[in-house]
């Protein structure tokens, strides 16, 4: 079109419509609207245009229709209860076809059937339907029955179908299910064109089963959680712990004190791991003086390792329904040789005997499941004896098959074991952050030391043997070797770990000793002071200290010249007492030399701990008090046995601290 | 039609209801609007500065709109309301018949699992406000 | 942004009836959708709140049928007037060929009418158009209440707040009677056209 043209178009455009609009654009009826409801009125009317919609509302005018949000289907799963059923049936009698190259497993899956899976967790991502978990959930076993020889691809789809089943029952138990699965099923269907990528196929099975580890946790049963608080509730009532504890400490840390071990068994041919279980029947006198939180946990470990055992024997999943525990009773803190006990140290908290036993019915009940199957001797061989019989009929290849499986499993069971292991020191830690705090409780804060202690060390050798030993079936036999070491005995424990805990005692008496120096807990030291001429030298030749020493003369009566618990015994008994002169004990645990030499005028220090043993020392310097603040450098000692308590950072000095009490 | 009579201790209970449905799930924002766009509750971040007036206000707006589209169509309504973007995704819901709850939410929530705990905690909302219709 | 078809011959305009809340915008759409010829206009679409107030927008396209051989289309919008709706406002006056600014007369609104048209023309410039070459034009609404008790501006002061901001022409209305509002609605639709036309159809500039 010509420019010329153009503007003709325009102006006489512009005239038409200026005319048309002129035209059409005027009111053909009279109408008036209600400013307040916009409702229309006819004035007159010119033409039968009532017809058309008369209000003034026109007929497409709405926003707020109430549309009928479309329930999921998920509703339903809510009503029933969390039951995150096994759901891993491999029959171990099945023919398994041997396969060592990846390569084969490919074409061993059906593409299609990966290709369904994958639009059903899509689908997924988009909608939770009770019909695409099951769909999904039959697609999941399909692919799992065709790769079972394929470690890689069991070890994913095994979490995946035990997380679509626990959507089943509950949809939105886990949140991120559906984002796990889609990274699942992404990994699954690239490992079928591309089986070398396994990579990705682990990582999308870590993540599942993480998850499933973290619903499982939450979905403690209620009473353990409620014992914990209860457990940790009586803490804080300082004064009734150190009355009521007194007898109870005594046992129950003696016990505690010899059986703190940890023994992992492996048995070679089977390449399951073996545990020991323990009964609660051993270990009731122990148990009924008080259970902390780690007691349930430890029964509900064994009912956890027994589910995954005996769930492995039948072919199902290894993670179970039970709130998920480590799977093995290894982090208790207290276990005779071979088995595992339950700890002692918190006994003190308990008020009331009533409560510890009902806690200790609890945890026996808990434990009581697994037991029964337990009293089968060597029912924790069951698994592997079971692998035995059958790898013996179906021969070495499968058995290589089959031992894969299990490492699988078994790292997934030692994973979650380090979990838990880590839950429990850190719910240990609070407690013994109180005992330090406590006067009167050095002794039990330091058990609860070395029980954190040990369960961390547990934590750390696990989790070396887990990235060292990427548990697969060629390197099975290899955890007789690693996982052995990782038992941890506190006997033969060497950890140096630095503790920043505060001291226990809030007054020392600084004195030397040889060429070091000492620290005596105030409140400990019943005596100080020169004893008759005639004793004086026994001191340094003898090696036990009679009370009687302290007599000036045979009348003179002994309780005035003490102070402190000593001294509200009677007289009769104060005769009869003899502490041992722990002079050489203390320069043999320092690693000082004994300089041997006649202390001129020693100065006696008796120490007494409050309930029964007491030490004599002798000194020859003098004694000054310091007082300890809260955020001096405490290190206790790693032995529990022995004088020395720990050592103290005062200034630039590292002091010796002894007590009766460690 | 009621005017929508908020009190502290219903949004109180709205918000907490919100928190544990959703928020706990890993939706990073979740605002419960009326359909004129007014807020009525919002949960989740506190960061990101989302202008939550006129995010309120065009999602009404939008809600608005995509409902004519549904009756111009045939339809009553669309049952999903959903924009996906490269990180963030936006969900709109209806509550009762006065409301509308948003859900924003990132790309480590699936859109399946916001819609179920959207449905959940439409349900509770609507009791807590009393929206049901008899 | 006017559409112009020239292979269908089609040309469409969107005039916007911006104002503040409650001036009257829906009330003038209202009544030329029920007033009008049916024939020359569509379905008045509305999204709004269950208070009648816009939540969104209202929409009444009007048809002038083949003029010229082009079929011409105007889309009457609306804006919601509310404060708190100013983003959905900027999406609404997105590709607006010609607006009609509505003052409402009340005395009470008179802040809320300079408000709206700072705002329009802010949001205007947001869009690089020039609200001295758009077509825009005033309407003084609700001037039926000028004879009633209840305070209402003068036009001398409605001129002083909206023309000395906007220098255009101004029509009295009264939209729920309907003074003033087809007369409003010639004159921007006339503008429009020959705005949009004389852009891109007109000669070269």
């Amino acid at each position: 079109m010509s420019q010329q043209n153009k503007a003709n178009v325009s102006g006489n455009f512009t005239e038409d419509i200026e005319a048309t609009i002129d035209d059409l654009f005027t009111p053909v009826k009279e109408i008036e609207i209600d400013p307040l409801t916009n409702e229309v009125k006819e004035k007159g009317m010119s033409r039968a245009a009532q017809q058309e919609t008369p209000s003034c509302a026109p007929p497409d005018t709405s926003a707020e229709k109430g549309a009928a949000e479309e329930k999921s289907a998920g509703e339903a799963g809510m009503e029933e209860s969390i039951d995150l059923e096994l759901e891993l049936d491999i029959d171990l009698e099945e023919e398994v076809s041997s396969s060592e190259a990846h390569g084969e497993q490919g074409g061993g899956i059906g593409r299609e059937v990966i290709e369904k899976f994958s639009e059903n967790i899509m689908s997924l991502e988009w909608e939770i339907k009770q019909e695409t978990i099951q769909t999904a959930l039959e697609q999941a076993r399909e692919i799992r029955e065709q790769g079972q020889e394929d470690t890689d691809l069991q070890g994913l789809i095994v979490p995946m179908i035990a997380m679509l089943s626990g959507m089943l029952k509950e949809p939105d138990l886990i949140p991120a299910a559906p984002i796990a699965l889609k990274k699942g099923a992404e990994a699954l269907k690239e490992y079928v064109e591309k089986p070398e990528g396994a990579e990705e196929v682990r990582t999308a099975a870590e993540e599942i089963r993480r998850l499933m580890d973290e619903v499982q946790e939450d979905a403690q049963p209620p009473e353990a959680s409620e014992e914990a608080d209860l457990v940790l509730e009586p803490v804080s009532v300082e004064e009734d712990i150190e009355q009521g504890s007194a007898d109870v400490q005594e046992a129950g840390v003696q016990g505690a004190e010899t059986e703190l071990e940890i023994e992992f068994e492996l048995e070679e041919e089977s390449g399951a791991e073996v545990r020991d279980v323990p009964s609660p029947e051993q270990e009731t006198p122990v148990q009924e003086q008080a259970q902390d939180v780690s007691m349930e946990q430890s029964g509900e470990i064994e009912q956890q390792v027994e589910l995954e055992l005996a769930s492995a024997e039948e072919g199902h999943e290894p993670i179970s329904s039970e709130p998920s525990e480590p799977s093995e009773a290894s982090h208790d803190q207290t276990g005779q040789h071979g088995k595992v006990q339950q700890p002692a140290p918190v006994s003190s908290f308990q008020k009331d005997g009533t409560e510890k036993k009902d806690r200790s019915d609890d945890a026996q009940e808990m434990v009581g499941v697994p037991q029964e199957s337990e009293s089968v001797p060597g029912a924790q061989v069951l698994p592997s004896a079971t692998d035995g019989e059958l790898e013996s009929e179906r021969g070495e290849s499968k058995q290589d098959a089959e031992l894969r499986q299990q490492y699988a499993r078994l790292s997934m069971a030692v994973e979650k074991h380090i979990h838990e292991l880590d839950r429990l020191a850190s719910k240990i830690a609070p407690v013994e952050k109180l005992l330090a705090k406590t006067q009167g409780m050095a002794k039990l804060y330091a058990f609860q030391k070395a029980v954190r202690s040990s369960i961390e060390t547990e934590k750390d050798r696990l989790e070396a043997v887990l990235h060292n030993h990427s548990l697969k079936g060629e390197e099975g036999p290899q955890l007789a070797g690693p996982v052995e070491e990782a038992a941890p005995k506190i006997s033969d424990r060497k950890d140096n770990r630095q503790v920043t805990e505060r001291c226990p005692w809030s007054r020392l008496a600084l004195m030397g000793l040889g060429n070091g120096k000492i620290a005596v807990p105030v409140e400990e030291m019943a005596f100080t002071g020169k004893i008759s001429g005639r004793h004086r030298k026994k001191l340094q030749q003898e090696t036990e200290f009679p009370l009687a020493w302290l007599k000036s003369w045979p009348w003179t009566k002994i309780a005035p010249s003490l102070s402190g618990p000593l001294a509200k015994f009677s007289e009769k008994e104060l005769r009869g007492m003899k502490f041992p002169i722990i002079n050489s004990e203390i320069f043999q645990v320092m690693g000082l030399e004994d300089p041997h030499e006649k202390v001129k005028n020693p100065t006696t220090v008796i120490m007494f701990d409050g309930k029964g043993k007491g030490g004599v020392l002798y000194v020859d310097t003098e004694i000054e008090t310091s007082d300890i603040d809260e955020d001096v450098t405490w290190k206790p000692s790693m032995s529990d046995k022995g004088p020395v308590a720990g050592t103290v950072r005062l200034g630039d000095e590292t002091i010796t601290v002894i007590s009766m009490r460690s | 039609m009621a005017d929508l009579v908020l009190t502290g201790p219903l949004l109180e209970r709205a918000k907490a209801e919100i928190d544990s449905a959703l928020i706990k799930a890993g939706v990073r924002k979740a605002i419960l609007i009326d359909d004129a766009g007014n807020v009525v509750a919002s949960c989740g971040e506190k960061k990101g500065n989302i202008d939550t007036t006129s995010l309120a206000a065009l999602a009404a707006a939008n809600f608005g709109a995509t409902s004519q589209m549904a009756k111009l169509i045939g339809e009553d309504d669309f049952s999903l309301l959903f924009h996906k973007g490269k990180n963030d995704s936006i969900h709109f819901a209806r509550i009762g018949t006065d409301m509308i709850l948003i859900t924003i939410f990132g790309d480590d929530v699936s859109l399946g699992m916001v819609r179920l705990r959207v449905a959940q905690v439409a349900e509770a909302i609507e009791e807590t406000f009393n929206l049901k219709s008899e | 942004m006017a559409l112009i078809d020239l292979s269908k011959k089609e040309v469409h305009c969107k005039i916007v009836y911006y104002g503040p809340g409650r001036c009257g915008k829906t009330t003038n759409l209202l009544y030329i959708y029920n007033a009008m010829n049916a024939n020359a206009r569509g379905k008045m679409l509305t999204i709004e709140t269950k208070g009648d107030r816009t939540l969104f927008f209202d929409l009444l396209p009007l048809n002038l049928g083949k003029v010229n051989g082009f079929e011409i289309k105007i889309q009457l919008y609306t804006v919601p007037g509310q404060a708190i709706y100013a983003a959905t406002r900027k999406l609404v006056l997105k590709g607006v060929d010609g607006l009609v600014f509505v003052a409402d007369s009340l005395r009470v609104r008179q802040t809320k009418n300079i408000e709206s048209l700072e705002d329009m023309k802010a949001n205007l410039r947001e869009q690089n158009i020039d609200p001295a070459e758009i077509p825009i034009i005033i309407q003084y609404n609700k001037r039926d209440l000028a004879s009633t008790p209840i305070p209402t501006l003068e036009i001398e002061e409605l001129d002083r707040d909206i023309k000395s901001r906007l220098d255009t022409i101004s029509f009295e209305a009264a939209a729920t009677k309907g003074i003033g509002v087809f007369e409003t609605l010639k004159e921007i639709s006339k503008r429009t056209v020959r705005y949009v036309a004389e852009k891109n159809l007109g000669g070269v500039k």
